[in-house]
C-alpha cells in the first residue's frame, strides 16, 4: 500500500469510529426521546434521515449495477473490483434500511411492512423488493466469495478462521465448480439488475406519486431518482477502488480507476441533462406550485446547498478533474468521492424543498409568516443518528474489506478462471 | 358484508363493550342503521359535513367544535404549532381557498375564520400510500385509522393535500387535559386524523363538532349524501358549496358555503 492509500485507510478508520461513537449519542437521543428531538414537524414530515436513507440506497443500487458489469456483461476490465462493488453495495444497503427503520415511529412494527403489505402502496411494495434485494445481495456476496474463502482457508489467524466459517464446508475449487460459480453469479446479477432498477425506481416513485406535492409529482422523478444512483454508486466506487482496491502493484488499479472515470463523466453529463430538464420546464411552465419549490432550491435561504455543495464541489470540480486528470487514479478517486459526498445535498434537495411548499397556505403563514422560505434545519440529534447509520455502513465496509479476501492485491491467477469461460465475455 | 357475518360482529363488538366497559372496541364494526339521513333505501352511505361560513363567522371566536372535538378525543393540547395535534381547526378562507379567494376578494370572506378538519375524501391518497393498511376507507366512505396497525412512516401526512394529519412526536397522553376512560389514547410515533365521529355514529349520534355547533350557531350539517332528502343533499343541492382543491380529485366530503 502506498502512503497515500495507507494515510486514507487510516483517516477512514478514524472518522467511521469516531462517528460511531458520536452517533451512538444520536442513537440514545432517538431510543429515548424519539422523533422529538428532531426538528422536523407535521409541517416538514420528512427531514434528514429520509433524505439520508435515499442517498445510501441510491448508494448501494449504484454500487450493485456496477458489480452486475462484471458477473452479468463479464466486463473484464472490471472484474477485479467485482466482490469490491458487492461488498459496498451490501454495506450502504445496510447503512440505508438502518436509517430509514430508525426513521419510523414505531420501529417494533416494522414487520407489518411486510406481513400486512398494502399493495396499492409504492412503499409497501419497497419492503418487498428491498426484502428480495437484501437477500439476493448477500446470497451473490457469498457466492462471488466463495472461491476466494477456499483458497484462504488454510490461512492464519482470524482471517482464515472467518474464512473456513464461511465457506460452510464448501471447499470445492475444481474448475467445474468455478464455472459453476460464474453460471450462478450471472443468473442472480441478472435477477439483481432488475431488481435494482425496480427497488430505486421505486423509491423516486413514492415521491413521484404523491400529487399533493408538485415539485415531486412527475414521471421524471423515478429516472432520476435511478440515473443518480447509477451516478453516486459508481462515483462511491471509484473512490473505493482508488483507495483499496486491486492492482495497486500491477499497475492494474489506475487501469480499473480510470475506467470508472469514464463511466461516471458520462453518467455525471446524463444527470446534469435530465436536472436541465427538471429546472427548466419547472420554471419556465411558471406554475407556482411548482416554481416555488425550484426557486427555494436555486435561490431560497439554502442556496449554497445546491450552487456551492452541488454544483460547485459536486459536478463542476468532479468534471473538471475528469476531463482533465482522468488517466491519474488519485484525480479520479477524488473526483468520485466528491460526487458520492454531495449527493446527499441532491437528496436533501428532493425531500426538503418538496415539503417546504405546504399545502395549506395558511401552515406557511402560522409557521413562519409570509414568504416562503424552508426552515427545516436538522437538529444536532438528527444529524447525530444519520452519522451513526453512516458510520455503521463505512466500518462494516472497512471490517469486510480487512477480514475478507475482498481484494485480490497480486493479480491472482487462481481466481481468474472464474469469469472465464462463460460465453459473452467483453474484453 | 352480509348480514348474517355483520350481525356476528356486531354482536361480537358489543359484548366486547359489555365486557370493558369501552366504545372504542366497536370502532369500524358496528353499522349506524339509526343515524340521521341514513335513508334505509340499501344505497351505500356517503356520510358528509357541510359548513355554513357565514354563520361560523358571525360568532367571532367560537371554538365550540374543536373543544368539543378535542375533549371527547381525548387530544392532547400541545401550543408547539409543528407538534400539535390537530383534528378539527379553524384557518383563515383565504388559506383554505388559496385558488378560488384572491386579493381582490372580499375582505371580510378573505380574512374570514373557518373550520377545517379531514375531507373523507371519496379518493384519499392517504389510504393508498399507506404500506400496513393503517387507514382506509370504510364502506360508509369514512376514512378510518387504527393506531396499532401504524408504523409513523408518516407518508399519509407527506400524502393529504389537506394537511389534515398529526404526528404524535411526544408522548400525548401526557398533554391530555381532561383523560376520558372511555376513548383510547394514543402513543408517541403514530398518526391520528378525524375520524368523522365513527365510535358515535356506531351509537346514533352525531359528531360531536356537529352536535356542539348545534347548540350555538347552525353552521354545521351532517348527513348522508347519498339519500337525496337528507338535510345536507338537499343544502348541497340547492346552494353553491365549494370544496378544497377539487383539481386533485380527492372529492372531498366536507363542503363550504362562503
Ligand atoms: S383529507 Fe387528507 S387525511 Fe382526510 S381522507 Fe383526504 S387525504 Fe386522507
Ligand atoms: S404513518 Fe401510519 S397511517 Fe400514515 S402511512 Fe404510515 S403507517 Fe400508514
Amino acid at each position: 500500500m502506498s502512503t497515500a492509500r495507507k494515510g486514507a485507510d487510516r483517516l477512514f478508520w478514524f472518522l467511521a469510529l469516531t462517528g460511531l461513537i458520536a452517533g451512538l449519542v444520536g442513537l440514545w437521543t432517538r431510543l429515548t426521546v424519539g422523533h422529538a428531538s428532531a426538528n422536523y414537524g407535521s409541517y416538514i414530515p420528512w427531514g434528514l434521515w429520509v433524505s439520508g436513507y435515499i442517498y445510501m440506497i441510491g448508494l448501494s443500487a449504484g454500487a450493485f449495477v456496477m458489480s452486475a458489469l462484471v458477473f452479468v456483461f463479464r466486463v473484464k476490465a472490471l472484474e477485479r473490483i467485482g466482490t469490491l462493488a458487492l461488498l459496498t453495495a451490501l454495506t450502504t444497503l445496510i447503512g440505508a434500511l438502518l436509517m430509514i427503520w430508525m426513521d419510523l415511529g414505531h420501529m417494533d412494527r416494522v414487520w407489518r411492512m411486510v406481513l400486512r403489505t398494502n399493495f396499492g402502496s409504492v412503499m409497501g411494495w419497497m419492503a418487498w423488493l428491498y426484502g428480495a434485494y437484501f437477500v439476493l445481495l448477500l446470497v451473490e456476496f457469498w457466492q462471488a466469495m466463495r472461491l476466494r474463502l477456499v483458497l484462504q482457508a488454510d490461512a492464519p489467524g482470524l482471517a482464515g478462521t472467518l474464512c473456513r466459517i464461511l465457506t460452510f464446508g464448501n471447499r470445492d475449487a475444481s474448475a467445474a465448480s468455478r464455472r459453476r460459480d460464474a453460471a450462478r453469479l450471472r443468473i442472480l446479477g441478472s435477477i439483481g439488475i432488475p431488481l435494482a432498477i425496480a427497488f430505486h425506481g421505486s423509491v423516486g416513485a413514492i415521491f413521484g406519486v404523491v400529487g399533493a406535492r408538485p415539485y415531486w409529482n412527475s414521471g421524471l422523478t423515478p429516472i432520476i431518482f435511478l440515473v443518480g444512483a447509477l451516478l453516486s454508486g459508481a462515483a462511491l466506487l471509484a473512490m473505493v477502488t482508488a483507495i483499496w482496491g486491486p492492482g495497486k502493484e500491477d499497475g492494474d488499479n489506475t487501469a480499473i480507476v480510470v475506467l470508472i472515470g469514464r463511466i461516471i463523466l458520462g453518467l455525471l453529463a446524463f444527470d446534469v441533462i435530465l436536472e436541465w430538464a427538471e429546472i427548466s420546464i419547472g420554471l419556465w411552465s411558471s406554475l407556482p406550485a411548482e416554481s416555488a419549490s425550484l426557486k427555494l432550491i436555486l435561490f431560497g435561504h439554502y442556496w449554497w446547498v445546491y450552487w456551492g455543495v452541488h454544483v460547485g464541489l459536486g459536478i463542476l470540480l468532479p468534471a473538471l478533474l475528469l476531463l482533465f486528470a482522468g488517466k491519474r487514479a488519485s484525480a479520479v478517486g477524488w473526483a468520485g468521492g466528491l460526487i458520492a459526498a454531495t449527493f446527499m445535498s441532491v437528496r436533501l434537495n428532493i425531500v426538503i424543498p418538496g415539503l417546504a411548499v405546504p399545502e395549506m397556505e395558511g401552515l406557511r403563514d402560522a409557521f413562519q409568516g409570509p414568504g416562503l422560505s424552508f426552515e427545516y434545519f436538522p437538529s444536532s440529534a438528527e444529524w447525530l443518528l444519520f452519522i451513526f447509520a453512516v458510520s455503521t455502513a463505512a466500518l462494516l465496509f472497512l471490517l469486510g474489506k480487512s477480514l475478507l479476501p475482498v481484494v485480490d492485491h497480486d493479480a491472482n491467477p487462481d481466481l481468474e478462471p472464474q469469469l472465464q469461460g462463460g460465453p459473452g465475455h467483453v474484453q | 358484508m352480509n348480514k348474517s357475518r355483520r350481525d356476528f360482529l356486531k354482536k361480537a363488538g358489543m359484548t366486547l363493550l359489555g365486557a370493558s366497559g369501552a366504545r372504542f372496541v366497536i370502532l369500524g364494526i358496528a353499522d349506524a342503521e339509526h343515524l340521521p339521513d341514513s335513508g334505509g333505501s340499501g344505497v351505500r352511505r356517503r356520510w358528509a359535513i357541510a359548513i355554513d361560513t357565514e354563520k361560523c363567522a358571525s360568532q367571532g371566536d367560537c371554538t365550540a367544535c374543536i373543544d368539543a372535538c378535542n375533549a371527547e378525543h381525548n387530544i392532547p393540547r400541545i401550543d408547539n404549532p409543528e407538534e400539535e395535534i390537530k383534528w378539527i381547526w379553524k384557518e383563515r378562507a383565504k388559506a383554505v381557498f388559496p385558488h378560488q379567494l384572491g386579493n381582490d376578494s372580499p375582505r371580510t370572506l378573505r380574512d374570514r375564520e373557518i373550520p377545517v378538519l379531514c375531507n373523507h375524501c371519496e379518493n384519499p391518497p392517504c389510504v393508498r400510500v399507506c404500506p400496513t393498511q393503517a387507514t382506509w376507507k370504510r364502506d360508509d366512505g369514512i376514512v378510518m385509522m387504527d393506531q396499532h396497525r401504524c408504523i409513523g412512516c408518516r407518508y399519509c401526512i407527506v400524502g393529504c393535500p389537506y394537511g389534515a394529519r398529526s404526528f404524535n412526536f411526544r408522548d400525548p397522553r401526557r398533554a391530555i387535559d381532561k383523560l376520558r376512560s372511555d376513548y383510547p389514547t394514543r402513543t408517541r410515533g403514530v398518526v391520528e386524523k378525524c375520524t368523522l365521529c365513527a365510535e358515535r355514529l356506531a351509537i346514533g349520534a352525531q359528531p360531536a363538532c356537529v352536535e356542539a355547533c348545534e347548540a350555538t350557531c347552525g353552521a354545521m350539517v351532517f348527513g348522508d349524501l347519498a339519500n337525496p332528502d337528507s338535510a345536507i343533499g338537499r343544502l348541497v343541492r340547492t346552494t353553491l358549496t365549494m370544496r378544497r382543491k377539487p383539481e386533485l380529485g380527492t372529492e372531498p366530503k366536507v363542503h363550504y358555503k362562503l
